[in-house]
This record gives structure tokens, C-alpha cells and sequence, in this order.
């Protein structure tokens, strides 16, 4: 059902300046819940894969995330329509930064495949998580930036590129989706509390 | 009549000099909120500002009218969308009103009182 007009008027005192400044900078990266389905669909897919190796001709299968991706979106409608929509930056600024982020990561890839044979994807989402965990003090994002930077530590010399991933290193990615999929729940709790409680925690 | 201290005369046509379209509670907060962002939706601000719909539209309105805020009306999908904005005019009387916020505080903190009688 559509929330009415006035839903999202509560019954308690004026927020502060400050605290709404800070609640609508924090306010984006809160909606990371959105992307839980993903999450969990990916570690299931990895500890799947840990149990029983999947050869590569099996990706076809990966045509089972569509209904992860669908559910993104639909909890993606639900934020928007409860608690608002909050650009920080326009779409082109956006699509320019993940661009950038790709271009270097993949140059850098290389660079680490020819010369010291590590598969830096680990540590792209270590810095993703990190980011979080940093940017707005949410240290639970450390525990899926921990795991994903222990990835090249843990597997050295293991490019995963287009092979099949060995059972552990499936195991461990299945541990940082699961991670990251419970720190974007934990999100999702601080975004309800930020709410009903008028102040931004 | 008690008289007052130049200082304190000072002060008090300070506080009545406040831009009180700025200075509002409610209308403050949405302008901090938006200068702190891109832009927001309505919905958004009515959960920050806890107003009921038709208080927000009005302060909005106001802000609006002043030329310290935009408004655009869309749709997403099929439910309409207001998105809001603050002006670099918006931006610049925000900053301007917590100056003066500021200075104020100072000269009251440094005011002594006048003798009354």
C-alpha cells in the first residue's frame, strides 16, 4: 500500500540542524540494504561452489541473479517511497567515478597478473568496504573489508581470472558476501533507529 | 524605564535584524539538510523536519518564493516526485544567517549589563 501524504510526519520535537545535516550526508550510504539480495545470492553461490566445484560452463546458471537483481530494486522502490530520496552528487559525477575506479583497477589487474601474480579483485572490495567503514565511522563495515583484503594474503599466487576458483577461495568469498550482506542489514537497523529516534546514530 | 547600554541596544537590533526567513526552525533545517546534498525529496525532508505535508509545503513555498531553494515536480514511475534544491542565494543567506548567529553569541557573551534605575 502507498504511504499517505502525511506517514511520514511523527509525533516528536524538531530535529536539529546539525543532526539533519549530518542524518542526510549519512543517508545514502544507509541505503546499502538495497543491495543485500546480491549479497546474499553471491554468498550462497560461493559456499555452493566451495561444496561442490562448479566447472566454468556452468555461468550460464548465473542467470539466477535476476531475481537477486529484481529484488534490489524493489527494496530500492521501498526506501524511496518511506524515506526519501538524497543525491550527493549528479549521475554523470557518478557514472565518471566508477569509470575511473574500473579503468585503474583493471590497468592495475594487469600490471599484478604479469608481474607478482595477485588477483587484486579482493582488494577492490576491501577498499569498497573500507570506504564505508570509514567515511561515516561504521566500523562493522571492517569485518567484509578485512576478509576481502586477507583475500591475496590468505591465497597468494591464486589469479582467479577466468578459472574456476579453487573450494577455499570460494569458501572465502562466500564469508565476505555473507559479511557484507549482514553489515547492509546493520545498516538498514541504523537508518530505522536514525528515524524514529530524531537523531542520526 | 530601565535604561539600556549601547552595547546591549546593539545587540537587541542585531537579533531583530536576523533574516527570520532563514532563521524559522523548521526552514532552517531543511536548508542545512540541502546544502548538505545534491538535492532531496519531499519525502525525505518530511521524515527529517517531522512536519505534516501541508506545514512542509508552505515553509517550502516560502523558501522557494525567496529564491532560496528550487522545486522540481516529476514523476517516478507512476507516483509524482518533488525534489528540492537550495540556490548558490540559498547557500550564501544560509552562511550569512550562521555568521551572524555566530557574531551575536559573541557580542552578547561580551556584553555587560547596563545599571538598572
Amino acid at each position: 500500500m502507498a504511504p499517505s501524504a502525511n506517514s511520514a510526519a511523527a509525533d516528536r520535537p524538531m530535529r536539529t540542524p546539525a543532526d539533519a545535516e549530518r542524518l542526510t550526508r549519512v543517508y545514502p550510504s544507509l541505503r546499502g540494504v538495497q543491495f543485500a539480495p546480491t549479497a546474499v545470492f553471491f554468498a550462497c553461490w560461493f559456499f555452493a561452489n566451495a561444496v561442490t566445484p562448479m566447472p566454468l560452463d556452468s555461468l550460464h546458471r548465473l542467470w539466477l541473479l535476476i531475481p537477486a537483481i529484481v529484488a534490489n530494486v524493489i527494496v530500492s522502490l521501498y526506501l524511496n517511497r518511506t524515506y526519501g530520496v538524497v543525491r550527493n552528487m549528479s549521475a554523470g559525477r557518478g557514472v565518471a567515478i566508477v569509470v575511473i575506479v574500473l579503468i585503474a583497477f583493471f590497468f592495475l589487474q594487469g600490471i599484478a597478473a604479469s608481474i607478482i601474480h595477485v588477483d587484486l579483485l579482493g582488494v577492490l572490495f576491501g577498499l569498497m568496504a573500507l570506504v564505508s567503514a570509514v567515511s561515516s565511522r561504521r566500523w562493522y563495515w571492517l569485518v567484509p573489508a578485512i576478509v576481502a583484503l586477507l583475500q591475496p594474503v590468505i591465497f597468494p599466487h591464486q589469479m582467479q581470472g577466468f578459472r574456476t576458483p579453487t573450494p577455499a577461495m570460494s569458501a572465502w568469498w562466500g564469508m565476505y558476501w555473507t559479511a557484507w550482506a549482514l553489515a547492509s542489514l546493520w545498516d538498514y537497523r541504523l537508518l530505522v533507529r536514525s528515524f524514529d529516534d530524531g537523531a542520526a546514530k | 524605564m530601565a535604561p539600556r547600554s549601547n552595547a546591549a541596544e546593539r545587540v537587541f537590533e542585531d537579533v531583530a535584524a536576523t533574516d527570520r526567513l532563514v532563521h524559522e526552525p523548521a526552514r532552517l533545517v531543511v536548508l542545512t539538510a540541502l546544502a548538505a546534498c545534491k538535492s532531496a525529496d519531499f519525502v525525505f525532508l518530511q521524515r527529517l523536519t517531522a512536519l505534516q505535508a501541508g506545514n512542509l509545503s508552505q515553509h517550502l513555498a516560502k523558501l522557494e518564493q525567496a529564491g532560496l531553494i528550487t522545486v522540481t515536480k516529476g514523476f517516478s514511475g507512476k507516483y509524482p516526485q518533488t525534489t528540492v534544491a537550495i540556490t548558490d542565494e540559498g547557500k550564501k543567506a544560509l552562511e550569512d544567517h550562521w555568521k551572524k548567529l555566530d557574531d551575536l553569541r559573541k557580542s552578547a557573551k561580551n556584553m555587560k549589563p547596563g545599571k538598572a534605575g
